[in-house]
């Protein structure tokens, strides 16, 4: 694997983090995907098809994903930020976390977008939103289409 | 009440998992916000405390909200912690805490 990779600690993935421009990360406990979740039938954390509702505006038949700027899957694209997430994760399973990140001008789909959080306190949070009306199948499709272009950065020695 | 708009499942983990460690002090703050920043230091190591408690109850198969691993909702926890805090005026408490713990 690619030194460029692969981390051994926090400070090795700040080193890797600052060599990327307008990057837009993830940190996923390895083994779970990069941008679905794990299915979760309850709670305000439901999940439909590994989105859970509380991500994105569902019409009220839940078939489909309403345009929303302010609602979508969350990014980092700040150092501080996403070192906290990876700890916070790391510290909440005994398990490696990995980063994924793919740069926030890259090729996505047309029906989606980047939008910088408006909370003037959250700079550098992102949300990868829907700019039109989609159906929930189409949003899994889109979400899967990204996870495989997203680059991992994999946490050689769990990291804390 | 400490209301959590974007996540609210947040205040739902720190409730149960400051009533499941005794920690009367957090369930005091979860019901009347937090003033001082004593009180904001301690909320944040809370946090922290509680991200200990969820791998324990991981690897003991222990359900919390029908799941036993629910890591995947820090990211949620950071984004209204991070945010409540500085709203109450406490902007470096949570990223001290960070390197802290």
């Amino acid at each position: 694997m690619d030194e460029l990779n692969q981390f051994k600690s926090v400070d090795d993935l700040k080193k890797i983090i600052s060599h990327l421009e307008s990057f837009a990360a993830r940190p996923v406990t390895r083994g779970r995907h990069p941008t679905l979740y794990p299915e979760a039938p309850d709670g305000k954390y439901r999940t439909i098809q590994g989105i859970r509702i509380i991500d994105y505006k569902f019409s009220t038949d839940e078939k489909w994903i309403l345009p929303d700027n302010q609602k979508g899957l969350s990014f980092s694209s700040n150092w501080d930020e996403l070192k906290r997430v990876y700890r916070l994760i790391a510290r909440a399973k005994n398990s490696s976390v990995d980063v994924y990140w793919v740069l926030q001008g890259a090729d996505i789909p047309k029906d989606m977008a980047f939008v910088e959080d408006k909370d003037p306190k959250k700079k550098g949070h992102y949300f990868l939103t829907v700019t039109e009306s989609i159906t929930i199948y189409k949003l899994v499709q889109n979400l899967k289409w990204i996870a495989d272009r997203m680059t991992v950065i994999r946490n050689a020695e769990r990291a804390l | 009440m400490i209301t959590f708009k974007r996540y609210p499942h947040v205040y739902e983990l720190i409730s149960h998992y400051a009533k499941s460690l005794k920690d009367n002090q957090i369930i005091n703050i979860l019901e009347k916000g937090v003033s001082t920043e004593d009180e904001a230091v301690k909320f944040a190591n809370f946090i922290w405390s509680m991200a200990d408690q969820m791998a324990i109850d991981c690897e003991n198969n222990v359900q919390v909200f029908g799941r036993t691993d629910n890591s995947d909702m820090m990211p949620d926890v950071d984004y209204e912690i991070s945010l409540y805090l500085s709203n109450q005026g406490f902007d470096d408490v949570w990223d001290k805490s960070c390197d802290e713990n």
